[in-house]
């Protein structure tokens, strides 16, 4: 499923991004790439979501997070 | 010995920085706040220390924005060694960036931020696994606490004298040092759900207002006091004594120029500084980084990102810093957006401007004026951005992907810090620009052109008179007549403080006006041309050819929006 359909407080594995280069690289700075776990936090207006990787709190826009794949843990 | 502080936004570095140099360089809970380097030195057991703050980085492979000044500044300089600060709960996350900087061969020095608070979640970090897992020299502490700084001291005390500092290559990976807390539903989640985080946000503006402009507020009663000891007594006393001392033309330059133009703006420093406090609460417990978040998907709608919240709020201090943190901003088009949406945000220059004339044309009524002035200051960046998307800077923005702090109780220290920054800056301002402003003022409307002194019953045939009336035309179409006015708006090109000291000096504030015309003064002030320090930022930041169109848009716009507001009001 897409990150932004997710569960809130749930924990998921990243399985596919296909994001724009730019916007990967802004992923995998702030630790999301590709068999990465994460935990949806929160969903905000219009569409984005806040996802906790290895104690971050980080926002992730609409379109990035519909570019997302993960896969419930 | 050179020494640069490297790590994630938002670690605490510029707090390192400020405890171990005495600075009090800006720091907020916010990723992204420090986007220059800065520099400073300090001696410690009597060794003289270099220490350079940079902007904070994730990686040394492929920097971003603000990044590239650290990227730069790690591979092209010359220094001795690196202190990596990191948060303590995202240790295991920077040992990436911690195996690239070592890779520069300089010696590495970690410091585990927050290491107090990390322990009372139920966490714990074995030091000793850590150094020998990492090979570097580990502190943990916190960034504002002096003991902490003191041990890091310790440390670089014996790179100086030549002894080594764990700092080989290999790393052992069996060895498990890092223990987190478990990650519980927090309090702050609450803050990124839209129904909480609007309605908080309007509140804490709605309180920070009264608090420092509402009729029967601390501050207003103490901004009060002020005055009163300097009119009362202060004045009183120093007129007394030297009256028969000094000439007449001295006199009228001291006491009816300098102190009078001077009093007038220092009155409201209660004011200027309770509002950077409020600002600086918010700002250091976060709100602000987890409502960027909230409202991201709205000020898309505008041309701007969440991130583009840092700038705007920036703003409400001064428009100049606020200039250097757009260069946070990644998309170019937001950047210029948000740079020429930056002089409708109130910076803290203007908050005795509006105290003054809304105290003066509104008096009990004034808190509401000048509330609706600053909650303008929130609406109208917003529209002008838009206009410019729609307009002149097309384009839609990008994607927004960011971490986003954690909420926590500001220390006590920092915001008293920030605080004293305040009062001086404006102290300085007052005693400098405000000064010689009141001096000029004095001098041109008491001689006339052919150098002849005047009474104070033929002012109009002063300089400053005669100028005056050259330029009043500008305000005819929303009924003020009165040169004063013209020249106040003058002199607020230099500081917008001067618009305060200027009126007052020329008795301005009694003059009589509609209350239309009153309104429409206060939104022309709001609005026109930023100070020169502020379009030097603008030249710094963006060239000149965007300084002087910064100048002209808003020179147009300010006497448009006061024009537009003048009309609507007379329907």
């Amino acid at each position: 499923m897409i990150l932004s359909k997710a569960e809130i407080g749930k924990d998921y594995l990243v399985l596919k991004i296909s994001a724009n280069q730019k916007d990967k690289i802004k992923l995998y700075k702030l630790g999301v790439f590709k068999m990465q776990t994460l935990r949806l936090v929160n969903k905000i207006a219009g569409g984005g979501v806040i996802i906790s990787v290895k104690f971050s709190d980080i926002v992730v826009g609409k379109n990035v997070a519909e570019k997302i794949t993960v896969e419930k843990l | 010995m050179i020494y640069a502080i490297v790590g994630h936004p938002n670690a605490g570095k510029t707090t390192l920085f400020n405890t171990l140099t005495g600075k009090s360089a800006t720091v907020g809970n916010w990723h992204g706040v420090t986007v220059e380097k800065e520099q400073s030195t300090f001696s410690y057991n009597g060794q003289t220390h270099n220490l350079i703050d940079l902007p904070g980085i994730y990686s040394l492979a492929c920097a971003c924005s603000e990044e590239r000044v650290t990227q730069d500044f790690l591979i092209n300089n010359d220094y001795q060694g690196v202190i990596f600060v990191v948060e303590a709960k995202k240790v295991k996350r920077a040992e990436k960036l911690i195996f690239e900087l070592k890779k520069l061969n300089k010696k590495v020095v970690v410091f585990v931020n927050g290491y107090d608070q990390f322990k009372k979640d139920g966490g714990k970090i074995d030091f000793n696994k850590m150094q020998t897992s990492l090979q570097v020299e580990v502190v943990l502490g916190n960034a504002f606490d002096k003991n902490s700084a003191f041990k890091l001291l310790q440390i670089l005390q014996l790179h100086s004298i030549g002894l080594p500092i764990k700092n080989g290559n290999e790393t052992n990976k069996d060895e498990e040092y890092f223990f987190p807390p478990k990650r519980k539903i927090k309090f702050q989640d609450l803050f990124l759900n839209k129904f909480v985080a609007l309605p908080v946000f309007v509140a804490s503006m709605v309180f920070t207002f009264w608090f420092c402009f509402g009729k029967f507020s601390p501050i207003s009663l103490i901004s009060v006091a002020i005055s009163r000891l300097f009119d009362d007594f202060i004045i009183k006393l120093l007129s007394f004594a030297v009256k028969d001392v000094i000439s007449p033309f001295l006199y009228g330059l001291i006491f009816d120029g300098i102190f009078k133009g001077v009093i007038s703006v220092l009155e409201f420093l209660p004011q200027v500084c309770a509002l950077s406090l409020c600002m600086n609460f918010l700002n250091q417990s976060g709100f602000f980084s987890r409502f960027s978040a909230v409202a991201d998907d709205f000020l898309s709608k505008f041309g701007l990102s969440g991130r583009a919240l840092y700038a705007l709020v920036c703003g409400f201090g001064c428009t100049a810093v606020a200039l250097t943190s757009v260069n946070g901003i990644s998309d170019e088009k937001i950047k210029r957006r948000v740079a020429l949406s930056l002089p409708i945000v109130s910076c803290s220059a203007k908050t005795p401007v509006y105290a003054f004339l809304a105290k003066g044309l509104f008096g009990n009524r004034a808190f509401l004026v000048i509330s609706a002035i600053y909650f303008s200051s929130i609406v109208l960046p917003l529209v002008n951005s838009y206009f410019l998307k729609k307009t002149f800077i097309k384009g839609e923005t990008e994607n927004y992907v960011s971490e986003i702090a954690d909420m926590r109780i500001p220390a006590f220290k920092p915001l008293l810090k920030s605080l004293q920054k305040t009062a001086i800056q404006f102290i300085i301002k007052v005693g400098t620009v405000i000064l010689i402003s009141s001096a000029l003022v004095w001098i041109l409307k008491s001689i006339s052109f052919d150098f002849k002194l005047l009474s104070n019953d033929e002012i109009e045939n002063s300089m400053l008179c005669l100028i005056g009336k050259r330029l009043a035309f500008l305000f005819h179409p929303i009924g003020i007549l009165n040169w004063e006015y013209a020249v106040g708006a003058v002199v607020g090109l230099f500081a917008k403080e001067g618009v305060v000291s200027t009126l007052s000096l020329l008795g301005a504030g009694v003059l009589p006006l509609s209350f239309q015309s009153k309104i429409a003064f206060i939104v022309f002030c709001y609005a026109y041309t930023p100070c020169v320090t502020a379009l030097g930022s603008f030249k710094r930041e963006f060239g000149v050819k965007f300084m002087l169109i910064c100048a002209i848009y808003w020179l147009i716009g300010g006497f448009l929006l006061s024009y537009l507001t003048y009309f609507i009001l007379n329907l």
